[in-house]
């Protein structure tokens, strides 16, 4: 199965929950600034890569896992990609996953100042405390993205 | 095997090339086409299927919001991804410059008495824009009109 984390800029929150999925962060702790720093893509991207599927790597069972910035799409983007999944008759090998939901308010000023203002001094301080006020909650989803994509194989 | 219209809106522009590859002869009432300016199937955000051309190829149209060029390298990418040639799947982008104008217009729609208004405005806007889709459309020329049949649903 392939498995697409979006959300705004493809950079941190579903960079985030990507690694999360793939082991590359502990579930049991908080992840400091340098263990975020070091994952792929984190605070790295820029406007090139708008819409571009970043590949993390593959989970125990073999299921790969993607990032991608959406720009506001919005639940919709999901929609669209199901639906052209499913013209080319290959929906039940897709999962798509909107990470957008579990950012706060720090995480989308923080990347906003990074990414789009291009100050990263100011901005990266920022989203590395709201990606770690977030972290529950992405771990949460995580850990539902993982029992969906359990319910699917035993269909 | 599938071709797939993209617009910023899925029943405006890309309803309207999906519907003139289809028909190169279409009648120019657009305000008639099945699901022009339908507010609740482009919300939907899924795509929607057109026809089928003399080849057997399964027309679609879809709305993918402002970046249309951003959501056209992603489907490329994800046919990629999902191990499908592009045999499979072509996908055709669809750029206006009055896209914005007709997505704001479109928003009229979902309000019951205000939809004749947005249908008929967009309708003109299309048919100012009508050279400019026509052309994005790939191999339609007059000639096509002579053998292209369609099949529609």
């Amino acid at each position: 199965m392939k498995i697409i984390y979006h959300c705004f800029g493809g950079s941190h929150s579903s960079v985030t929950a990507a690694a999360l999925h793939l082991g590359l962060l502990s579930r049991e702790r908080l992840p400091t600034a340098a263990e975020l720093m070091a994952l792929p893509y984190y605070d790295k991207t820029s406007n090139g890569d708008f819409g571009s599927i970043h590949y993390m790597g593959s989970d125990e069972d073999g299921n790969e896992v993607y990032i991608l910035g959406k720009k506001s799409l919005g639940n919709r983007f999901g929609c669209l990609l199901r639906g052209v999944a499913e013209i080319l008759g290959k929906d039940n090998q897709l999962l798509v996953v909107n990470v957008m939901d579990r950012v706060n308010a720090s995480m989308k000023l923080g990347g906003f100042t990074s990414r789009r203002i291009g100050i990263p001094a100011l901005g990266r301080p920022v989203v590395i405390q709201g990606t770690q006020q977030a972290f529950e909650a992405m771990c949460n989803l995580v850990e539902t993205v993982k029992i969906s994509v359990l319910d699917c194989r035993q269909r | 095997m599938n071709i797939l219209f993209l617009g910023s809106t899925g029943v405006h522009q890309a309803l309207l090339a999906a519907r003139l590859y289809l028909d190169p002869g279409l009648d120019r009432d657009y305000k008639t086409l099945p699901y022009f300016n339908d507010y609740q199937l482009e919300s939907g955000g899924h795509p929607l299927y057109i026809g089928s051309d003399q080849r057997n190829r399964r027309v679609h149209c879809l709305g993918v919001g402002s970046d249309v060029q951003m959501v056209n390298k992603t489907l490329r990418q994800l046919r990629i991804i999902l191990d499908s040639s592009p045999e499979e799947m072509e996908i055709i982008p669809i750029v206006i410059k009055s896209q914005r104008l007709i997505a704001w217009l479109h928003q009229l729609a979902q309000i019951g008495w205000l939809k004749p208004l947005s249908s008929n405005l967009i309708a003109c806007i299309l048919q100012l824009e009508y050279e400019n889709i026509q052309q994005q459309i790939p191999g339609l020329t007059k000639s096509d009109s002579l053998y292209r049949s369609k099949t529609m649903e």
